[in-house]
């Protein structure tokens, strides 16, 4: 690329990371970056409690879904086994299920009446009604466990990625020079792995930090989200929590670098990627339902919310039984005949798709100036572009609103087609490519620095220019890592709330979980009706997933793969 | 047909198709083009099936007329109001106006979240238009401003309040006085002439201006009830029979027992206006039963909210959810409106055949109170808002509010549920057609009498206190009260329950401690942490003091 164009586009991407990313979190952090604030925010023993909660349900979270996600991978790229496809498939079912619907599966299931308690009292352990109240008794540890396995797909995606990009011969080479299986492993393998296990657990680590959801959902309420939310009530004339949220900043920003510290500096691959399969061996028989347990185990725990979700969308009544008494197919007659759902699929659809294909085009382009080029300043744009993940969804959605009425405010005549009070279309479909930008720069970034640069290198030794090898060479090499940033983009974007609610303000443009929420809060029906639609919505997903998979010839969780 | 070994999809065998590829995938080639491999083929099916369930489905509204008018309405009512009150004033529209009128109806959220988006949209819109104002906006909402040293925050507000300054928004609708009051002091709501437009309507014997003392309708015109509202107690039977509990609850001080321990769902009094206006409620009936000493009163009625959040179980953030609690049987009770406790109840009693959820007005502890609707300042459509609300308040509005489906002029979809704030609808066709033909809102309020000048002022206090000593510090209250409990009750340690109930401040400086909740932000945060210190410090005695037996 001629230097000046490139220097030209290092200078348009900086430009969208400061206009999209920078602007509409700072405007609202700097209100916040007030002395008595933080000093308030300090001196608060609740506070200060709510920051040493979340911290300890990141720790936990982030410690569990390695322990989850681990396993799964290394089983995955270990052995090969019928249906392996199917499996690996199954475990991405949260990736598929809108968190505020999954709660009214996890009150079925927890309720005092509920499954778990009806089943205790079917085979004697208690009194119909006299069980434990999980709910109300175990809300951290709930938290924690339902933070995990909503989470753990998005490091298993990352960590099975990079194993896929393990070369076998290094095992081999280990092997031959007398290590066993797990010195291997350990000296091998493992350091190969730090790039995705750091990308994947700097993800889980910040989001189940800042995760707000969850707590609120299950009634945790010390812990520093829920208490930023509760803030959001007086934000016009309070402004602690935006002093909440810069603490959390700085607190992501430290375990950022303390894990990086901790990680080592991260080796380039020197090898070309590995071809063969000998690494995994083959089971066979009831070997095979061996390989499928871990998989089972994993899909039935953090399934069973979806179940439970598709349960009361068919049940007629659901009171202190294992199952449903009586089935009705009502609940969707009401749900996909109302007049809000078609235009909240198409609208959903669209918004989704191109906020998929804006966050793959910055993402890729930030990961690769920040794993290949390295200009000055790199480092400083990746990092301010991981920002919307520490960043609560409410807040960042009244940033892009100042952020349009600013550009309103100086360019009127834009007004018709920017301002979500006229047309929300543009920013909703920012506001969902923003938020997912970490995830897809993180895939990127960890694809790039497991891909070796040789390749490219000898590409241009020969004369390929910029676009030839980016498109030949670059992008064929990381597109399972590109396609786990723009599936997780696409699903995510379904299943995005707080941008929906703040900027879709006008019925005409209400995604599909704006329509959940509508129905979710009609009196007495309409939480199963919402069940209904939410269980089109999850299906739906799960399909088009499949449609991609089939059509790129590959399962699902092995498009991640390259 | 067969599976692929590896990945489980299924591949199609015909003498054409041959697999060239298949590592771990089932990559399946084919040489003749128009045989299509299963998986592709499925995938299709499914996908073109779901896309065109809902299209099957779908009930297709008549397109919006050439010509039509738009009628924007921010609004935390549900889907099932707005789409009766939709329908219903498009056709009185088209029959009295001859106007074509389509709905945006613009929900944010709760009463919370509708006062963050239109105190934002003001502001914001404030600044567009007077751009030499804009570093002074915030103050345009602040009726303090008026008097502020600052003279730009003064001329800001001023030139606000003289200004139509709008935020594309036509009315406010639902969410219960207090946000109204507010809104209207702050300058967002304005009159809508409807009082001198329509002067037999507010009268005693049609529209009163106040029922039990609660505000029905402001006199100035900028807010007027739609309907009404009675808070009381939701019960779950099953429940409180599993808990050995014989009576139900028909006292708010029932809900304060220790055999309510863990037991009830609350909700967050800074999210929700009819929160506030319930704990209002219970602080009023303790000042009642002490009207010559109402600092007692109003420190009994803070030490029984206390107690309400030691028995509490979870806390929501919208008042609808708690009856969804009671009827899960989740919990064995919680605070509710009445039209919120049929709904559930009425459902439950359909699919299940009994009785899960049971409602009781609390007698001399709660009222009929309104819930309005309210011009807002530059509304767009100011014609055509002032007619809705014309019609909400018409008897043919008023009627669709309580009658079952299908009745003349009657709901369409949904029936409502909710309770007329027109005296002269109660006629003999109500009594045929309503949902609620025995009920009186204007009879429920008869042993209640709500004094304003107690603690209606003191109404954007009472979320922020409720939340610094409760709320803020619910680990701590539920430890010291369950520590009471288990020590056996108030009476068994008075040393315990005096430091259980120490509040803040005596009623008598309720006006300061409201100045300095109030405060601007920074300063205000200091006396709101202060006070969850206090409190805090208090449970860790009480909690001491119980388990010494003191």
């Amino acid at each position: 690329m001629p230097r000046a164009l490139a220097w030209s586009a290092y200078a348009v991407v900086w430009a969208l990371v400061l206009g999209l990313v920078v602007f509409p979190i700072g405007i609202m952090l700097v209100a916040g970056a007030s002395p008595d604030y933080l000093m308030e925010v300090l001196r608060s023993h609740v506070l200060r409690q709510g920051l040493l909660h979340a911290f300890l349900v990141a720790i936990a979270t982030t410690a569990l879904c390695f322990a989850i996600a681990g396993p799964l991978a290394w089983v995955g790229w270990r052995y090969r086994f019928r249906g392996q496809g199917l499996a690996e498939a199954l475990v991405l079912a949260p990736l598929i299920l809108p968190p505020f619907v999954g709660a009214l599966g996890i009150f079925q299931i927890f309720g005092t009446y509920g499954v778990v308690n009806s089943f205790g009292t079917l085979i004697g352990l208690w009194a119909s009604g006299a069980g434990p109240d999980w709910l109300g008794d175990h809300r951290l540890a709930l938290v924690i466990v339902t933070e995990a396995l909503g989470l753990y797909p998005i490091l298993y995606l990352l960590l099975a990625a990079g194993m896929s990009r393990l070369d076998p011969s290094l095992l081999e080479a280990g092997a031959a020079c007398g290590a066993g299986p797990w010195t291997a492993w350990r000296r091998c393998a493992l350091p190969l792995l730090r790039p995705a296990a750091f990308a994947g657990g700097s993800i889980v680590f910040v989001w189940s930090f800042t995760e707000l959801g969850t707590p609120l959902m299950l009634g945790y309420d010390r812990i520093t989200p829920v208490q930023i939310y509760h803030g959001l009530a007086g934000l016009s004339s309070n402004h602690q929590p935006f002093a909440l949220i810069l603490i959390m900043l700085a607190v992501v920003a430290v375990c950022f670098g303390l894990a990086r510290l901790l990680a080592g500096r991260f080796t380039q691959a020197l090898v070309v990627k590995g071809q063969s399969q000998e690494h995994s061996r083959r089971l066979v028989g009831a070997k095979a339902l061996l390989g499928w347990l871990p998989y089972l185990a994993v899909t039935a725990a953090a399934a069973t919310p979806h179940l439970a979700v598709v349960l009361l969308s068919v049940a007629r009544d659901w009171y202190g039984t294992v199952l449903p008494d009586g089935l009705t197919a009502e609940r969707y007659q009401d749900a996909l005949s109302h007049g809000m759902v078609v235009p909240a699929i198409i609208n959903s659809l669209g918004f989704s798709l191109a906020a998929t294909a804006l966050g793959l085009v910055l993402g890729f382009a930030i990961a690769w100036i920040s794993a290949r080029w390295r200009p000055p300043g790199a480092k400083a744009l990746d990092a301010l572009a991981m920002l919307p993940l520490a960043v609560p969804g409410l807040i960042m959605a009244f940033g892009f609103l100042v952020l349009a009425d600013r550009i309103c405010h100086h360019l009127p005549a834009l007004r018709p087609i920017l301002h979500p009070e006229i047309f929300p279309v543009p920013l909703l479909i920012i506001a969902y490519a923003v938020r997912r930008l970490p995830h897809v720069i993180r895939a990127t970034h960890a694809g790039l620095i497991q891909a070796p640069p040789a390749l490219e290198e000898a590409a241009a030794a020969c004369g390929a220019g910029f676009a030839y090898r980016l498109r030949r060479v670059t992008v064929p090499l990381i597109a399972g890592s590109l396609a786990a940033g723009a599936i997780l983009t696409f699903s995510f974007s379904m299943l995005e709330v707080s941008d929906s609610l703040i900027l879709a303000q006008q019925r005409a443009y209400w995604p599909i979980t704006r329509v959940i929420y509508e129905l979710v809060n009609v009196l007495g029906t309409g939480p199963a009706i919402a069940c209904a639609f939410a269980t089109w919505a999850m299906a739906f997903l799960a399909a088009a997933l499949a449609a991609a998979a089939a059509f790129l010839g590959k399962s699902p969780a092995s498009l991640f793969r390259e | 047909m067969a599976l692929c070994a590896l990945c489980a999809s299924v591949v199609v065998e015909c003498k054409n198709v041959s697999v060239v590829e298949c590592e771990n995938v089932s990559v399946v080639a084919c040489e003749d083009a128009s045989v299509v491999c299963m998986p592709r083929l499925t995938a299709v099916l499914v996908l073109a099936a779901l896309i065109a369930a809902p299209l099957a489905l779908r009930v297709t509204p008549p397109p919006a007329p050439a010509g039509a008018r738009t009628l924007v309405v921010v609004t935390p009512h549900g889907e099932h109001i707005r789409h009766e009150f939709g329908r219903a004033f498009a056709d009185w529209a088209r029959e009295h106006r001859g106007v074509q009128v389509v709905f945006d109806w613009r929900t944010p959220g709760g009463t919370s979240d509708i006062k963050r988006f239109l105190i934002d949209r003001y502001q914001a819109h404030f600044a567009l238009k007077h751009r030499e104002l804009a570093d002074v906006a915030t103050a345009i909402l602040d009726p303090r401003a008026s008097q502020s040293e600052d003279p730009r925050e003064r001329q800001a507000r001023e030139v606000f309040l003289a200004s139509e300054v709008g935020v594309g928004v036509d009315l406010f609708f639902g969410g219960g006085v207090f946000p109204y009051q507010e809104f209207a002091d702050r300058g967002m709501l304005v009159d809508a002439g409807l009082i001198q437009a329509e002067p037999d309507w507010f009268t005693e014997t049609v529209i009163p201006q106040s029922l039990s003392g609660e505000t029905i309708y402001d006199p100035q015109g900028r807010f007027y009830g739609a309907c009404l509202g009675v808070f009381g107690i939701t019960a779950s039977p099953p429940r409180l029979r599993q808990l050995g509990i014989a009576d139900l609850p028909t006292q708010w001080s029932d809900l304060g027992e220790p055999a309510y321990l863990g037991q009830l769902t609350l909700t967050d009094p800074t999210k929700s206006g009819a929160a506030v206006a319930a704990f209002e409620r219970i602080l009023q009936q303790q000042m009642a039963e002490h009207p010559d000493d109402l600092d007692r009163g109003w420190r009994e009625g803070l030490t029984l909210i206390k107690r309400l959040f030691g028995n509490a179980r979870s806390i929501t953030d919208s008042s609808s959810k708690p009856a969804r609690d009671v009827v899960r049987g989740d919990c064995a009770a919680s605070m509710a409106l009445d039209f919120q406790a049929k709904f559930e109840a009425e459902i439950a009693r359909e699919v299940g055949g009994e009785d899960r959820l049971v409602f009781a007005t609390p007698l001399g502890g709660t009222g009929a109170s309104a819930d309005p609707i309210g011009l807002l300042r530059g509304a767009p459509n100011r014609d055509l808002a002032v007619d809705f609300i014309r019609f909400v308040l018409s008897p043919a509005g008023q009627r669709l509010w309580n009658y079952r489906l299908g009745t003349p002029g009657g709901p369409e979809r949904y029936c409502l549920r909710r309770l007329p704030v027109r005296k002269d609808v109660l006629d003999a066709e109500w009594k045929q057609y309503a949902a609620d033909p025995d009920e009186d809102p204007f009879a429920v309020g008869a042993a209640f009498t709500y004094r304003g000048e107690w603690t209606g002022r003191y109404y954007r206090l009472i979320g922020p206190l409720i939340k610094a000593i409760a709320m803020d510090c619910r680990d701590e209250v539920v430890a010291a009260w369950s520590a009471i409990v288990v020590a056996g009750g108030p009476e068994a340690v008075p040393e315990a329950y005096a430091a259980f109930s120490e509040i803040p401040f005596p009623y008598a400086e309720a006006d300061a401690a409201q100045q300095a909740a109030l405060a601007k932000s920074p300063g205000n945060l200091a006396t709101l942490r202060a006070w969850t210190d206090g409190a805090i410090a208090a449970y860790a005695r009480a909690e001491r003091l119980a388990r010494e037996g003191r």
